[in-house]
């Protein structure tokens, strides 16, 4: 529903926006050499096809500013062209992914490609082969994808994520460029302008914000000093990782859990999850955050409440601050906003969480049993495999989106200056990296100051504790999952919220995970070891 | 015989048999071909098996809800807001219309009448944006409660509230329109009545009580009758607008229940069996109600 959408666009934001922020100039020479073109685009078909493609672009605000649909995109026109495959998309309703999926599972009409397909399966890839849902691609790929298969197994990570345990290949991925880990590209967002009323230092500690706040409450008259999610966490973990735990999330189940020394975790039932909670409801009850949190529902909420002039604090994506900013200013020009580290405990304390993924590799796409042509949707999808298709998804075209300069690609006034949106929104209309397709090459979509302030929020974040991205659970503990997990997971936003604000005292905390342990939270749990232990021994 | 019967009355109203025919191919195309769909809740449906060869697990699901955390809340839920609403919404607008029927003032009547439909033809989404809008902490509900001394507040995030704030703006909702068939009925009571009332001495109220309700008592039964078979079926779109994890614990009903175990995570024969639950009780509660009219009023719907 429409709550998930913040959700959503975060977790989006997440796969979108990766990059390392203090290593940007990834291998340069070999993207040079990559720009020479030594593989190129060739046909796959005589005859015109045309493959239907099932996206959720919830997170593309080019459609509808600079495109109007998908297929207007630089990338797919050119593809097009040069392989004879029309691309056809079929969009969800924003925030209706999961129910629109649930509706084309059960008309059994696919879409001959399907994007991220294991996030909505139920039972996953392995499942969904096995119920003939989508098929088996080792062969397929084996034979007609030799692109594909040089850049999979150029290292052995991707090697790994390519299979399932048993064998089977659900999807055709797309991995980053050189296999670069993710970093956070959101954290602590503060109203300078405030601190500077207060003369304070931006705040490290949580009692360095408790102090900020509290002051902008008492002092400032601020009643909704510090803006949460709907589910009483920050967005980005920012609030919660020096409590050394991943929130559950709702979009990627893999973050659902996160594991400590080979230990798979779930976060409420950790003391770190009932020391935040704890902070985070007396923090409430000294009407620091945001009394209307639970019923933030849009994004639109966020922004309003953002550019309020009553907020002082919350945590977000680095590039929305041009947002918030041309918002806020409306109503009081002297509004500017800047990023804070990550909270801890204790200055130097080095975090473990933030709101990366790790090191990713998207398991983008899958091609139903509805695909008359499956050997030709495999042989397109490769072409994004070339030097050409990775130069055309990465950089766009050549003259137009960016030029050469010593052999590497700069993008244009085009992309970097877009009078209609942000660097990403344009690189969404006129090339399409960090999608769904191909390699992605990291951290060059987005702007210095974007960098500038991921490099911050890194400093004393990685990304340990997270869950490999490519662990597959196989049916069995998939059943268990889905036979369970639902309910947990909602009992668990529930008393979180309640929790935070003292609709429940802190002390029915036990009484909590007692209820968790009822609804069989250990078998899920046992479910993702076993799992990760498989992964692990790959 | 009978067959012969009914060869001859359609003989005799041939008009009126195909002016419902739509309607009886409607209700057999979306109410009674999908009842096929209640499989499901003794099976472990999945898509790719669909309905005749997914593998039966009797009623396990039926256990599992009945066994669950959230059974004995969604129901009690369910039940209290359609309580509520039978409890405030139905009366009102029968007294509403009764209101309206004393006024003389015809230009009078119809500006209210017009005011009052209106928010049914507001959409639901817009309504619940409405509601969210006036009672989180910078709404006119807070704004009141402040110039009265008290504390602004988030009403819509706390469970204490959700009732109130359901029932109160569904009557808001629904008050105008749903007067409008016992004004129907009220204009069908006979002004002779009237008279002779008025000449008994009776006064404005005790025509009220005497003539009028008398009058539209049938509409009035058949109406509730209605009502209680819609007893399980709260409104889902709203529940769903309005209620956040905060508020779960008055709001959650089985529907929305349903909604999210179902359709967002594909528990499909889980939400199924609930789903027939809530069907199985709406039907006892509808045959019941008809029952009690029956034997108390000697009006019924069957």
């Amino acid at each position: 529903m429409l709550r998930k959408l913040i959700c959503m666009l975060l977790a989006m934001m997440l796969l979108a926006g990766v990059a390392s922020a203090e290593e940007f100039a990834v291998n340069e020479s070999t993207i040079q050499e990559k720009m020479l073109m030594g593989t190129t685009i060739s046909r796959v078909t005589e005859e015109p096809v045309t493959l239907t493609v099932w996206v959720d672009i919830s997170n593309q605000d080019a459609v509808g500013k600079l495109i109007e649909k998908m297929e207007d995109n630089d990338v797919f026109k050119i593809m097009e062209e040069k392989t004879g495959v029309h691309l056809s998309f079929i969009h969800p309703p924003i925030g209706e992914a999961e129910t629109n999926f649930s509706l084309m599972m059960a008309r059994r009409q696919y879409a001959d490609i399907i994007i991220w397909f294991d996030s909505y399966y139920s039972t996953g890839g392995e499942g969904a082969i096995d119920d003939g849902v989508i098929i088996d691609l080792k062969d397929y790929v084996e034979a007609y994808a030799p692109h594909y298969m040089e850049v999979m197994n150029a290292s052995e990570f991707r090697h790994k994520s390519m299979y399932t345990d048993s064998g089977k290949m659900p999807y055709i991925c797309s991995p980053i460029y050189q296999d670069e880990a993710d970093v956070t590209w959101g954290g602590p967002i503060i109203r300078k302008d405030l601190l500077d009323k207060l003369e304070m230092d931006v705040p490290v500690t949580f009692d360095d914000w408790h102090t900020f706040l509290s002051r902008c409450r008492n002092e400032l008259g601020l009643t909704r000093a510090f803006s949460i999610c709907a589910n009483g966490i920050t967005k980005y973990n920012s609030f919660s990782a020096a409590f050394g735990f991943v929130a559950p999330n709702i979009i990627n189940p893999t973050l659902d859990f996160f594991v400590v020394d080979d230990q798979v975790c779930y976060a409420p039932l950790t003391e770190g999850y009932r020391e935040y909670v704890a902070m985070m409801a007396q923090w409430y009850s000294e009407g620091l955050i945001d009394p209307d949190f639970p019923s933030l529902i849009t994004v639109d909420d966020v922004f309003a409440l953002m550019s309020s002039n009553d907020c002082a604090a919350t945590s977000d994506h680095g590039g929305i601050l041009d947002y918030y900013s041309v918002l806020g200013s409306a109503t009081n020009p002297d509004v500017s906003y800047i990023a804070a580290p990550m909270p801890v405990k204790e200055v130097g304390d080095q975090l473990h969480v933030n709101g990366s993924s790790g090191r990713i590799i998207s398991k983008s796409c899958a091609i139903s049993t509805s695909c008359q042509n499956p050997e030709i949707a495999v042989k397109y999808l490769d072409q994004f495999y070339t030097d050409e298709g990775f130069a055309l998804l990465n950089f766009g075209t050549e003259g137009k989106t960016y030029t050469l300069v010593d052999g590497l690609p700069e993008y244009t006034e085009l992309v970097t200056n877009n009078p209609q949106g942000s660097m990403i929104c344009a690189l969404s209309a006129y090339a399409l990296p960090g999608n769904y397709f191909g390699e992605y090459v990291m951290g060059r979509d987005t702007s210095e100051e974007t960098r500038a302030m991921a490099a911050l929020w890194n400093a004393n974040s990685d990304t340990e504790y997270l869950l490999p991205q490519t662990m597959t659970l196989n049916k069995d503990e998939k059943e268990v999952y889905s036979e369970y997990f639902a309910d947990i997971k909602s009992y668990t936003e529930e008393m979180t919220v309640k929790f935070i604000m003292n609709l429940e005292p802190m002390d029915q905390y036990d009484q909590f995970i007692a209820q968790l342990k009822g609804l069989n939270i250990d078998e899920v749990l046992e479910a993702y070891q076993s799992a990760y232990d498989r992964y692990m021994s790959r | 015989m009978k067959i012969r019967a009914l060869i001859q009355n359609y003989r005799s109203n041939r008009l009126l048999y195909w002016m419902v025919l739509p309607v009886v191919v409607y209700l057999l195309i979306f109410n009674y071909v999908p009842m096929g769909g209640l499989v499901m809740s003794f099976q472990n449906y999945t898509y790719a098996k669909g309905i005749l060869h997914s593998d039966w697990v009797g009623l396990k699901n039926f256990r599992d809800f009945f066994q669950g955390l959230f059974f004995i809340r969604t129901l009690r839920n369910t039940l209290v807001l359609s309580g509520l609403d039978l409890l405030f919404n139905f009366p009102s607008a029968i007294l509403f219309a009764l209101l309206l029927n004393e006024v003389n003032n015809l230009k009078f009547k119809k500006v209210i009448q017009t005011v009052s439909y209106m928010p049914h033809f507001i959409s639901m989404i817009v309504v619940a944006g409405l509601i969210l809008e006036f009672t989180n902490s910078t709404g006119v509900f807070s704004s009141i409660a402040q110039a009265l001394g008290g504390q602004a507040k988030s009403y819509i995030t706390f469970p204490q509230y959700f009732r109130t704030i359901f029932t109160v703006s569904s009557v808001w909702q629904s008050i105008g329109f749903d007067s409008i068939i016992y004004l129907a009925a009220l204009s069908g009571v006979n002004d002779e009545l009237y008279e002779a009332a008025c000449i008994d001495g009776a006064g404005r109220l005790k025509q009220t009580i005497h003539v009028t309700l008398p009058g539209i008592m049938p509409t009035i039964i058949m109406m509730l009758i209605l009502r209680c078979g819609a007893i399980m079926n709260v409104n889902f779109e709203k529940v769903l607008l309005l209620y956040s994890p905060s508020t779960y614990e008055t709001a959650d009903v089985i529907s929305t229940y349903v909604y999210r175990t179902g359709i967002v995570k594909q528990k499909i024969s889980f939400s199924t069996a609930v789903g027939m639950f809530n069907s199985v009780v709406s039907f006892i509660l509808v045959l019941s109600a008809n029952a009690l009219s029956k034997r108390y009023s000697e009006i019924s719907l069957f």
